[in-house]
């Protein structure tokens, strides 16, 4: 096995890898049990349709160590960690266990053999307890023929693996009352009562918050010491750094990237993660700004939202930095008109707005690209020329036959001039790429007399070509005087788009700053809270002084 | 090789079908090759059986139709069995209301309007339960058609008995679609009438009025994504009972079929059945217009052959059919779906 | 007194089935797969147990016989639902067209008539006020007491065992069960071929409380014991109890129907109309199963 692998690697010309692969196996020996090598990824291949999603992916797991991957959005990264857990089978390739082929790895005998995933998405049934939810699948019976579940040592298995990493939770707790933090520790019970020796998560700090991600790394930390094998997915190449032994980066399926960490440094990661350097769109406006008030928010508080109060110009980009679920989504809801406001108001253009229809607001020129693209942006069943139909505000109206040619005409036009593909004005959006649909989106929205656009993670999951041409057209149409409040979780993009930056922290916006100051330092500690405004812009300082 | 793919499952699904009827056919004893020859001989071997076949089909293409039309707003709508239920009562308290000099073409009309409209209520009704209350489409229908068909046989049995029948009032001249055997003497008896063009022209308009309307581009959004029509501030609740009100209305429209069309006057379990059956011919019509005719009439024709063969095997055996039908055309769009999901799911 | 007694015995009657039905359906649903095919369950244990009953002139084979049978429905909608992977209302109304196009075609064969058995084991001769010849009679099904256990039975499944667990998980979040390595499809068959057995012994009162089969002698009740499925929030006590207050509408029609001054239909549509409004009113007050389709 060890000549295959080394064979592969001589085959990838473009694999960066300062150790022969040799090297790095003969110091899996010397780790605590020798013999084991839980799990490997031999030669894998995995294609969706005409997508190759992992493309000749040789990859393994060493215990004592923890191993990083990293990669963009659609690099292939939780498609890897389903192949090595079995839920999906390679379509070439073989999954190693113990250095023996396994055929028919599947998700119960991955289970069974010691490999354990913490999904992205939570695996918790809600209505279980905390015990229940750890034991599931493996319940200690009691009674005639184990008939029962032994609720007694549920509860005392959970006690005894909290104390044995740290993770301590009440067993009796229903999973759905927990916070995101003690759901995860619930979910790594889960992994540990199987008897995992290879723990796989799969972007486990997404969701948590800075003390939360600190004690998850002291947790993985100790399970390494403890000899299990770890990989962790994550973006965060400060974490990455904090903790991997190991670092693998993937781009588009393939392993481009992969060394012990303290043979990297972070531009070269940052480097291979983004295949070169990223593409940039020049944010010099073509137009003077204007004072004129698109749209003001008084004190509004709803489910979500404490109480936020801002102001948006003509012609003016304010971008909205936090850590996701600090009320960004609530507040484009509540400007929305889909989520009712509790108090406060909404104005559009100076006229009150705050009790009026999605409709209404839609009519008088607000557009709005939620965040979730797939379902409540768009209309994945539908068509590119039905989609961009049901922009226009008077279909939501009447009976009123609609002509073929000029949806098509409308179409075809967008198709054009944001370059989408394919040119089918018939292609249904659910066949089209990330990058091709989120143009769709966007286009359905400024392609009508827009004066404010609500635009969250306008480039997520879409593809860097595509991203910078969404840009580009965000910015044509400010420099018209079209007035964006953007949220994105890419600092990076914020600081390209907007005139000022607002940070979000549980449901206030905690400061403003123009754009200049918005440095990664200034940012950081107001997103976790760390540290309340001094900002003259912002009306936080006043609520919290009222409250 | 890719339309044999497409196909197998197709082919599969027909086989399966027909060698369960067949093992059906030959538990009740007989030789089931026999018994397909006396159901084709039935139901397309003369013009009277081909006429009862097409009448068969009639009210399957309008269910048909109907629960389609519900099902491109996400929408499940087994209450059909109800809006027939009430189409026809409507009709059967009409049709006796026209003059008898008025001409037919109006008064079938005034009529077609009132079923429509009774199958409607009844449609929107569970619109607004669903939408407006968060109940269930397919429990409050099904709730509905109990409610229906329990009123349906009390008011037959009581109030609109006609005399000594056990029917209703006859419905005037004046709203009686003429027999077709008026044209075609051969087919004296059977219950073909002219309603047999509503189960042509009302699959086509349905389909028309989902793809080139704005109202039938919302009902087709509300079914692509739910958070996406109200993040374009279209109302759910409007769409969502206009959607089953319109798939109403194609029901009751089944009442212009049986009671201006076909017998005269109501009587207590006329038209029980279709509504169900109706859900077959969706799945198999997939909303195609076209297809949706055409398995009305397969559906027609299993009916009407299963009379044929009454007296060789019961009647039901083919019927059993539609369930298999039903079965294994689900699994294969089931299956069509999965695949389309993979495709996409780059 | 008399008058107390019919209605208890008739809510015997009227509830047993129903409440076996809905405790299947309770099992099917809470593993995620929505069951309206227990209209066609209680059909079919309906006639099987008038087949058995008249096969071996015993009540409780004849239970026997339903339940096999009942099972044997359960697994033919999990075979179009969770292996062939059916939309569960599309498998359903075809369970449901199967069972009365079969129980048609097998009371044509068996017994040659379209309409009904021949009658079932025939009643003891009771004497006493009518009151009491009711309750003894409604005390005579085994069915009867068979609901008691099913609710207990039901009742421990769901709260004490590892398959309730599982059950649970299957229907909530299919993903974190299949994560456990624990398979989503082989617990849902397991769910539905228990719901099936227990609503086609729910099946069996109906004719052997009748003594004879009659072609969709269900008449809907399936349905109304998904709604009381519902109007209970899944729990199998309350749906218990939900099925219980619908077979008291049975019995209050039963027991009215007939004297002067009772407006009849008023009384038969009575379990259709307040099941839709309990349904109506309960809706958002109960919790599904999240992920019930």
């Amino acid at each position: 096995m060890k000549a295959n692998l080394a064979a592969v690697v001589q085959a990838q010309s473009d694999v960066i890898c300062p150790h022969s692969f040799d090297q790095r196996f003969a110091r899996v020996f010397v780790y605590p049990r020798p013999s084991r090598m839980p799990l490997a990824l031999d030669r894998v291949h995995k294609r969706y349709g005409e997508a190759k999603v992992l493309d000749d992916v040789t990859l393994a797991l060493v215990p004592g160590r923890i191993r990083a991957l990293v990669g963009e959005n659609g690099a292939g990264k939780s498609t890897l960690v389903k192949v090595a857990c079995g839920l999906i089978a390679p379509d070439q390739g073989e999954v190693r266990y113990d250095r023996t082929t396994v055929t028919g790895w599947s998700a119960s005998e991955a289970t069974q053999r010691g490999v354990g995933v913490v999904h992205q998405h939570f695996t918790l049934v809600d209505t279980l307890s905390v015990a229940d939810n750890v034991v599931l699948g493996r319940e200690p019976r009691r009674g005639p023929l184990g008939l029962f579940v032994d609720r007694a040592a549920a509860r005392a298995r959970v006690a005894k693996l909290g104390k044995e990493f740290g993770l301590e939770i009440d067993p009796d707790r229903a999973a759905g009352d927990l916070a995101v933090g003690e759901r995860q520790r619930v979910e790594l019970l889960r992994v540990l009562d199987g008897g995992a020796r290879c723990v796989l998560l799969d972007e486990p700090t997404a969701v948590l918050s800075p003390q939360e991600i600190r004690s998850l790394l002291d947790v993985l930390r100790s399970l390494a010491r403890d000899g299990a094998a770890l990989m962790f997915i994550s973006h965060k190449l400060e974490e990455v750094f904090a903790i991997a032994d190991d670092i693998t980066v993937l781009r588009r399926g393939r392993i481009v990237l992969d060394a012990p960490t303290k043979e990297l440094d972070r531009d070269a990661v940052a480097r291979a993660v983004v295949g070169g350097d990223v593409p940039t769109v020049s944010a010099t406006r073509t137009s003077e700004r204007d004072e004129t008030v698109a749209l003001a928010l008084t004190d509004v508080v709803c489910e979500g939202l404490r109480s936020v109060s801002l102001e948006l110009r003509r012609g003016e980009v304010l971008g909205i930095a936090g850590v996701e679920g600090n009320g960004q989504r609530a507040l484009f809801e509540a400007i929305a008109g889909t989520r009712p406001v509790a108090s406060g108001r909404i104005a559009l253009a100076g006229s009150d707005a705050t009790r009026r229809s999605t409709l209404e607001r839609r009519r008088a020129g607000l557009g709005y690209v939620p965040e979730d693209r797939e379902q409540t942006g768009l209309c994945a069943a539908l068509s590119i020329a039905e989609n961009l139909a049901l922009g226009a505000t008077d279909v939501a109206e009447g009976d009123a036959v609609l002509s073929d040619e000029a949806l098509r005409a409308k179409a075809l036009a967008v198709i054009e001039r944001y370059d989408v593909r394919p040119q089918d004005p018939a292609a249904l959006v659910l066949t089209l790429s990330g990058g091709n649909a989120q143009k769709i989106l966007v286009a359905r929205e400024l392609e009508r007399s827009l004066s404010v656009l609500l635009l969250a993670q306008p480039t997520r999951g879409v593809d860097l070509g595509a991203a910078a041409a969404i840009r580009r057209r965000v910015l044509e149409a400010r420099d018209k005087g079209l007035a964006v409040l953007l949220v994105s979780s890419e600092l990076d993009e914020l600081r390209t788009l907007s005139d000022r930056v607002a940070v979000m922290f549980n449901g206030r916006i905690v400061a403003t700053m123009p754009v200049e100051r918005a440095t990664d330092e200034a940012l950081g500690p107001l997103m976790i809270g760390a540290e309340t405004s001094r900002d003259s812009n912002t009306s936080a300082d006043n609520q919290e002084a009222r409250s | 090789m890719k339309w044999l793919d497409r196909l197998a499952p197709w082919l599969l699904a027909a086989s399966l079908s027909l060698a369960a009827v067949d093992v059906a056919i030959w538990l009740a004893g007989a030789s089931p090759w026999h018994v397909a020859k006396l159901a084709a001989a039935g139901a397309a071997g003369s013009a009277y059986g081909i006429a009862q076949t097409l009448a068969k089909a009639t009210p399957l293409a309008l269910t048909g139709a109907s629960v389609a039309f519900a099902l491109r707003a996400g929408l499940f709508n087994v209450g059909a069995e109800g809006q027939v239920a009430m189409g026809v009562l409507a009709a059967a308290l009409l049709g006796p209301k026209i003059p008898a000099g008025f001409p037919w073409p109006i008064g079938v009309l005034l009529v077609a309007c009132g079923s429509a409209a009774a199958g409607a209520l009844l449609g929107a009704f569970a619109g607004w339960l669903k939408a407006a209350r968060g109940a269930h489409e397919v429990l409050t229908t099904l709730m509905l058609n109990g409610l229906v068909a329990v009123l349906a046989t009390w008011l037959y049995g009581g109030p609109l008995r006609f005399g000594a029948q056990v029917h209703t009032a006859p419905v005037s001249r004046g709203a009686r679609i003429p027999s077709i055997e008026h044209v075609l003497p051969s087919l004296r008896g059977s219950a073909l009438s002219y309603a047999v063009v509503l189960a042509v022209v009302v699959p086509f308009a349905a389909r028309w009025y989902l793809d080139r309307t704005r109202g039938g581009l919302r009902i087709r959004a509300l079914g692509a994504s739910p958070q996406a029509t109200r993040a374009l501030g279209h109302s759910v609740l409007r769409t969502t009972v206009r959607t089953m009100a319109l798939s109403g209305a194609l029901s009751g429209l089944v009442g212009v079929h049986y009671v201006l069309g076909f017998k005269g006057y109501a009587e207590d379990g006329l038209g029980a059945g279709v509504g169900f059956a109706g859900i077959a011919v969706a799945m198999l019509g997939a909303g195609r217009p076209i297809a949706t005719i055409m398995a009305a009439v397969l559906f027609g024709a299993l009916a009407q052959g299963g009379l044929a063969v009454n007296a060789v095997v019961p009647s039901d055996t083919l019927l059993l059919a539609q369930s298999i039908v039903l079965v294994s055309v689900g699994a294969v769009v089931a299956r069509e779906l999965r695949a389309r999901s993979r495709e996409c799911a780059q | 007194m008399n008058s107390v007694l019919v209605f208890l015995a008739q809510c015997l009657t009227a509830s047993a089935p129903l409440v076996l039905a809905a405790l299947g359906g309770t099992l099917s649903e809470r593993a995620g797969v929505a069951t309206i095919a227990l209209e066609g369950y209680l059909l079919v244990g309906a006639f099987s147990a008038a087949w058995g009953a008249l096969a071996t002139g015993s009540s409780l084979a004849a239970c026997a016989v339903a339940l096999i049978s009942g099972a044997a429905m359960g697994a033919l909608f999990a075979l179009s639902t969770v292996t062939l992977r059916a939309n569960a209302i599309v498998a359903g109304v075809a369970v449901n067209l199967f069972a009365g196009a079969s129980t048609r075609v097998a009371l044509k064969v068996l017994y040659d008539s379209a309409s009904n058995s021949p009658p079932l084991l025939a009643r003891a001769p009771r004497t006493g006020s009518i009151g009491v010849v009711s309750m003894l009679e409604a005390l005579s099904q085994p069915v009867v007491y068979l609901a008691l256990v099913a609710v207990l039975v039901v009742l421990v499944i769901v709260r004490h065992t590892p398959l309730g667990m599982r059950i649970e998980a299957a229907g909530e979040h299919p993903e974190a069960l299949a994560a456990r390595g624990v398979s989503v499809d082989r617990t849902r068959w397991t769910a539905l071929v228990l719901g099936g057995a227990l609503a086609g012994l729910g099946g069996a009162h109906l004719s052997l409380a009748q003594h004879e089969f009659v072609a969709y002698m269900s008449a809907g009740r399936g349905f109304l014991a998904l709604a009381a499925v519902i109007v209970g929030g899944w729990r199998p006590a309350r749906v218990a109890v939900a099925a219980l207050a619908i077979g008291a509408l049975y019995a209050l029609e039963a027991s009215l129907a007939g004297r002067p001054g009772v407006p009849t239909v008023l009384l038969q549509t009575l379990p259709f109309a307040a099941t839709l409004i309990a349904v109506v009113g309960l809706v958002g007050r109960v919790r599904a199963p999240k992920a019930l389709g």
